[in-house]
């Protein structure tokens, strides 16, 4: 008896991971690589009308038209930059959660590391030279 | 020495502070300006709402300055829209549009039953040209000028929006060519 019970939750269990991995598997792809990269794509792509929401986290109507067609061209071997530049050209930089480096975003690029060497120079100049030069 | 450091010190505060509450109050982060302006209409072969048969295109729109609107029968805020795309329509700037992701007997019945501002009716069921639009969501305009964009209105159409900013928009262009 104990064990058929154990069986019946063992089934129970498997029955649950098969439904899982039907929820996740919406679209189908050729071999693993696309899959890879659909993942990937949707990822690195904002929600547009969402705030702070990737397009694989959103399940806004044009979230969903937007994965569709990521699909689409992920399946007709379009390039990594060529999906890029299909979203840049239709919804502007904004859809990048990563911001291309050009001369609009040069200063969010090089901020921190400006940041990095005025915190440096002050460590310098107030911490270590008083400490060798305490008549400063 | 110190004094400078002050300064400067205080200086940028002031600037963050001032970066931070633009940011807050007023920024617009629905606001976008959309990057297909100044470039052509996107091309798309899409069926007439009235005649499924009848592919339409980008070149059956046709005006000198022409609006461009986006719109379905699901979404309440193009009800909204409504009358005052009846009143442009009434001010002879033509009226183009695409239904966006409806069912085309819904669209009839409504345009029949609230007006049909609309000179041409493309239906976009799959929403594929709507990506080409760049379009956030249902309702929104474009101002189409000699096949090209120049600007671009997301939301509801409201008589302020088109008494400060769209129809001055269009009577520039107008003037200017």
């Amino acid at each position: 008896m104990s064990s058929r019970i154990f069986w019946i939750i063992v089934w129970l269990f498997l029955s649950c991971q098969s439904l899982y991995a039907e929820g996740t598997d919406l679209y189908s792809f050729d071999n693993p690589l696309q899959a890879e990269r659909f993942h990937q794509l949707t990822k690195s792509f904002r929600c547009v009308v969402c705030q702070n929401q990737s397009l694989a986290d959103s399940n806004a109507p044009l979230a969903q038209d937007l994965r569709e067609k990521i699909y689409q061209l992920v399946g007709a071997d379009k390039s990594d930059q060529e999906i890029e530049l299909f979203l840049v050209e239709r919804y502007g930089d904004y859809v990048l959660f990563k911001p291309r480096f050009t001369s609009k975003t040069i200063v969010l690029w090089l901020f921190p590391l400006g940041g990095i060497l005025i915190a440096f120079w002050m460590v310098f100049r107030f911490f270590i030279r008083p400490y060798f030069n305490p008549s400063f | 020495m110190t004094q400078r450091i002050n300064l400067i010190v205080v200086l940028i505060l002031v600037a963050l502070f001032s970066l931070l509450s633009y940011e807050l109050w007023f920024s617009e982060p629905t606001k976008r300006e959309s990057s297909l302006i100044g470039r052509p209409m996107p091309t798309f072969q899409l069926p007439n709402l009235y005649a499924p048969e009848e592919i339409l295109t980008e070149k059956n729109f046709k005006g000198d300055t022409i609006l461009i609107n986006v719109w379905a029968t699901w979404c309440t805020a193009c009800r909204m829209e409504h009358q005052q795309l009846m009143e442009i329509k009434r001010s002879g700037i033509p009226i183009y549009s695409i239904n966006y992701k409806d069912d085309p007997q819904s669209a009839i019945d409504w345009l029949k039953s609230n007006g049909n501002p609309y000179r041409l009716t493309a239906m976009d069921r799959s929403g594929d040209v709507i990506i080409d639009f760049g379009v956030y969501g249902t309702p929104e305009t474009f101002v189409v000028h000699r096949g090209q964009i120049v600007y671009r209105h997301i939301g509801v159409i409201t008589p302020k929006d088109w008494q400060d900013t769209l129809r001055p928009l269009i009577i520039e262009l107008r003037r200017s060519s």
